[in-house]
């Protein structure tokens, strides 16, 4: 009796993998709000939001100061992010209901550049981060706007750049590809690895907002 | 089997975990789930009872619509780490770390970066150490009671 009981709940797992659209919201909902719970019981979990809340408004303050971009904006909960080490992905509060589609570019309050939606379903979309190892985009660099091809990742890094190009650590990189809005703030130059005699450098690119300290992102629209 | 739906919700609640933001240790998420999953394959030794529990982490942890890769390399991982554990011959203790270690190995398998893999393998083997700590405590606290 007990085994027709465990098989059937084999039978239902199976499929409900095949109707996953249908709890998908309910599921990362429920993980958004263990998330909840948990930044409750972290010691200093306030304090930790206070920071990320300053932090995230210095950024806008850098990108805005680098190009006043001034449109509306609804900003969306972040669910969850991709539970494996392979993908930097986060599900966002908000799909078809709101009209976001894929390609379209996710932001910190329309200035700062996360990634893109990749995935959309009826309330929850999917979002593929800088983060993420397997991203390339076009960006330019500094007040003189060098170009060069940011590589994603935990250590993300420009290639491509033109030796005798004048860079310094510190520049800010922006988003320079055409299917993305152009001067959204990526990050900044931590380091340039110059070789002697190559006709190209590299940098490498600190993304100041951390894939665990985001809570809520818009879509640029 | 009481005991067996607690565990369900427990292995549920790590996989829930393990979508939130703060399962980030820096920059890398260690894999509570596959742990858990382990922890209880010691406990029960029907495979219908650990099939059961791999597809609830399976079905919490799946993350895209329709067939992902990663997914199913973790329903075969936690099946090798299992069989790991039941049939190498040493200690289910020493087999245990070795299955948790090959497992990581094994879902990193299509993406290879050295450092966050040692990371992820050291952070899963002291998540192991502990689940297993308090299961120890546990069954000695069942064997006074008997």
């Amino acid at each position: 009796m007990m085994r027709v009981l465990y098989s059937l709940i084999v039978v239902a797992i199976i499929f409900s993998f095949i109707l996953y659209d249908d709890f998908a919201d309910l599921k990362f909902r429920s993980s958004a709000l263990t998330g909840d719970i948990l930044s409750k019981l972290i010691p200093y979990g306030e304090l930790r939001q206070k920071i990320y809340e300053l932090e995230k408004e210095n950024e806008i303050l850098r990108a805005e100061i680098f190009q006043a971009s001034i449109s509306s904006f609804e900003e969306v909960k972040v669910y969850s992010s991709y539970p494996f080490n392979s993908r930097k992905d986060i599900s966002i509060a908000g799909g078809k209901d709101k009209g976001f589609r894929e390609g379209d570019a996710v932001t910190l309050d329309n200035k700062v550049f996360i990634g893109k939606i990749t995935d959309v379903m009826d309330s929850l979309s999917i979002v593929k981060t800088i983060y993420d190892p397997g991203w390339e985009i076009a960006v330019r660099i500094g007040e003189k706007e060098v170009d060069g091809l940011l590589k994603g990742g935990i250590n993300p890094q420009i290639d491509f750049i033109k030796n005798e190009a004048e860079i310094k650590e510190g520049d800010l990189v922006v988003t320079a590809s055409p299917d993305l809005p152009y001067g959204l703030e990526v990050g900044q130059i931590k380091s340039i690895k110059d070789t002697p005699g190559a006709p190209l450098k590299g940098a490498e690119v600190i993304l100041k907002i951390q894939l665990n300290e985001l809570r809520n992102v818009s879509v640029y629209r | 089997m009481f005991r067996f739906i607690a565990s369900l919700g427990l292995v549920a609640l790590a996989a829930l975990l393990q979508l939130t933001n703060y399962a980030f240790i820096a920059g890398v998420k260690p894999n509570f789930t596959f742990v858990a999953i382990l922890i209880f394959a010691l406990i029960y030794t029907d495979w219908l009872k650990r099939a059961i529990l791999i597809f609830i982490a399976a079905l919490v942890l799946k993350f895209n619509q329709g067939i992902e890769l990663e997914n199913i390399l973790f329903i075969l991982s936690s099946l090798m780490g299992i069989l790991i554990i039941d049939k190498l011959p040493s200690s289910r203790f020493i087999n245990s770390i070795l299955a948790v270690l090959a497992a990581t190995l094994f879902m990193n398998i299509f993406h290879f970066e050295v450092w966050p893999l040692f990371k992820e393998m050291a952070y899963n083997i002291l998540i192991f150490l502990s689940f297993y700590g308090i299961y120890q405590l546990w069954h000695g606290v069942l064997e006074k009671r008997q």
